[in-house]
């Protein structure tokens, strides 16, 4: 390949990826942590006071709770498996803002939940589930702005775009020596090489995640546009008649009685005959009084693709029983719908159970750091050199500006997210608006974090900010340790611990995140002590004094 | 997990081990394996682990396992590597 092609696809790479690169930082950190939504959720969610209205009772507590709130006919879920994080048998949320158009922010709803009374009667809660789990996708979802609304999600397109971009033009500056470099990671003096090697090793072994990362993304922040084109152009304007069941004859156009409804033990038997391997937890009611009721039986089938995050459905006329589409089944999906289906489950890592869980977390990881090393590339390529007898360089002040800029954003990242879950515990019951309160603890670590490696250079405060994130991500299995402790002795805390596998995990990996950390504090403070002189990264050299120090 | 499940990502990671080992870069042996033979050895271990995998899921879903996890595998062989080399005497 000649020499200015590469040239023009490296310029290219290093201007998309300077462009998109700390915006993906967190998106993939935030995602990697994401992967374990239902964990984390069940981590932050306080125990349940109350025991869930056994399953067998299900019809009489939805009948009298529609009865208590007719508007809940519109939508709502039945758990079959309580749980902290949903502890009630019947639950609902409705936009907090009633004339809302479009996709509800997720943080923006309000909850309920229905029980019932000793004589039979609903009991209708409005309650405030945990949102932290919920915040971290959100992060994921538009790189780090604080609501999932239609322009964050056009930015988060355009991120993706250029991250497409970023990679094809990677591949192809790798493509002259890939086979030579494959698996190379050379040791040695010279660290832009080390850095390189890294880099090359990381975006070549995990291109495949990395193709669907990004085209999925950029299919996801633009799909309301798609749909509207398909909609005009190929629809006719009926696609969303397309999305429901078909419309019921005249006769049943009268409110129906949802009393009358099969029994949703009875719709979870006809589902398991579907699929004997489809393993159902949430029947979601929609419009159950209206001529198009229908409940999707959603599950997991360990052995097949799921389609969404939340795992697939079955959709079913929730009074007569019958089937109305297995077009979301796992394992029953016809070829178009399948394909359809691999596109999701490929982004959100819906298949091959808890070693793909790991994995994706591991590649996700990889993939921040990817970025990180992007930038520490930038920075390593425009290095001005010490030369033998000669005084240290006084580094660009693009360099020190990138520096800083990269290690505040991506360590204000991780100690924001760090300290946002320790904060669902400790201000759980002491805050109104938990929910606020997630956003103004992450985005205050965020910034304060970036002020501190702008004032304090980029060498002083990548220690400073990986200590403070080691001790922050050490304070969530801290937390939990000291609810065990007080709870022993019976000191009323506030605080609580659930002794569950996926709990206690969420502990034990922000154990092993905190010790990580603290190694790389560790061997930063090394470098910055003794490493090259002549170095953004040293704080010996002349070239490196705080930002906000005047200039000579 | 399942028994298949985990036979197929032991095979799968074997297979990754044996790719990474007739490698010139690679940094476990003082010699590299011989290059046809590995990547024979690591192709059919990488083939055996699907097969095996594809009795236990859907194969669509098997595929996409085993490349995830080949994925992974991949990334951490070198940086082991470097580890081992690294790795200060005691």
């Amino acid at each position: 390949m000649q020499a200015d092609v590469l040239r023009v696809y490296k310029t290219v790479h290093t201007w998309t990826g300077i462009v998109s690169g700390l915006a993906l930082f967190i998106a993939f950190y935030a995602g990697a942590l994401t992967v374990f939504k239902e964990p984390i959720a069940r981590w932050a969610s306080p125990p349940a006071t109350t025991a869930a209205v056994p399953l067998e009772d299900a019809p009489a507590l939805i009948a009298r709770a529609l009865e208590a709130h007719p508007a809940a006919a519109a939508g709502f879920s039945l758990i079959l498996k309580p749980d902290a994080h949903r502890p009630a048998r019947m639950d609902w949320a409705v936009p907090e803002d009633p004339g809302h158009q479009g996709h509800p922010d997720a943080l923006s709803m309000r909850h309920y939940a229905a029980s019932l009374r000793a004589d039979g009667t609903a009991q209708v809660d409005e309650v405030e589930p945990s949102t932290l789990a919920e915040f971290i996708d959100v992060l994921h979802r538009v790189v780090g702005l604080p609501v999932d609304s239609d322009m964050n999600r056009w930015i988060m397109g355009v991120i993706a775009v250029l991250y497409t971009l970023a990679l094809v033009s990677g591949v192809i500056l790798v493509l002259p020596t890939l086979v030579s470099d494959l698996f190379a990671l050379r040791l040695g003096a010279n660290l832009k090489r080390l850095w390189r090697d890294a880099h090359n090793v990381v975006g070549v072994f995990s291109l495949p995640f990395h193709v669907v990362m990004a085209l999925t993304a950029a299919v996801f922040a633009f799909h309301d546009g798609l749909y509207a084109v398909q909609d005009t152009v190929i629809h006719g304007g009926q696609l969303a008649g397309a999305w429901g069941p078909p419309p019921q004859s005249p006769d049943h156009t009268a409110p129906r009685d949802p009393a009358t409804m099969r029994p949703p033990a009875d719709l979870v038997a006809q589902v398991r005959s579907l699929s004997p391997s489809f393993e159902p937890d949430i029947l979601q009611y929609q419009g159950v009084t209206g001529p198009r009721a229908v409940v999707r039986v959603w599950g997991h089938d360990r052995t097949a693709l799921s389609p969404r995050t939340r795992g697939g459905f079955v959709s079913l006329d929730p009074y007569s029983g019958r089937v109305l589409t297995t077009a979301y089944l796992p394992g029953q999906q016809n070829a178009g719908m399948s394909t359809l289906s691999a596109i999701f489950a490929l982004h959100f890592g819906t298949y091959g159970g808890a070693p793909v869980a790991w994995a994706y977390f591991g590649l996700g990881l990889a993939g921040a750091w990817l970025f990180y090393s992007g930038n520490l590339l930038w920075i390593e390529s425009r290095r001005k050199r010490q030369r033998r007898g000669e005084a240290v360089p006084r580094q660009r002040r693009d360099t020190d500006l990138m520096a800083a800029g990269t290690v505040g954003v991506c360590l204000g990242c991780v100690c924001g997210i760090s300290l946002t879950i320790v904060a669902g515990k400790w201000l759980h019951g002491v805050v109104g608006d938990l929910t606020l309160w997630h956003q103004i603890v992450y985005y205050a670590a965020f910034f304060g974090c970036i002020g501190w490696a702008f004032w304090r250079g980029a060498a002083r405060a990548g220690v400073d900010l990986l200590w403070l994130a080691a001790a922050i991500t050490a304070a969530i299995p801290a937390t939990t340790a000291l609810a065990v402790l007080v709870e022993g002795v019976g000191v009323p805390s506030g605080l609580w611990a659930h002794m569950n596998p996926a709990a206690l995990g969420v502990d034990a990996t922000a154990l092993v995140g905190a010790l990580a950390f603290a190694a790389m504090a560790r061997g930063t403070r090394r470098r910055v002590r003794s490493g090259p002189t002549d170095s953004v990264w040293s704080a010996a050299g002349a070239g490196h004094e705080p930002l906000s120090a005047p200039e000579s | 997990m399942s028994a298949l499940l985990l036979l197929s990502l032991l095979l799968a990671s074997a297979g990754c081990v044996a790719l990474y080992l007739a490698s010139p870069h690679q940094r476990w042996r003082p010699r590299p394996w011989p290059r046809r033979r590995a990547h024979r050895v690591g192709a059919l271990l990488l083939v055996g682990s699907l097969i095996v995998l594809s009795a236990a899921m859907q194969p669509v879903a098997a595929v996409f396992t085993v490349i995830t996890w080949a994925m992974v595998m991949l990334v951490l062989l070198p940086l082991v590597g470097v580890l081992r080399v690294t790795k200060p005497a005691s």
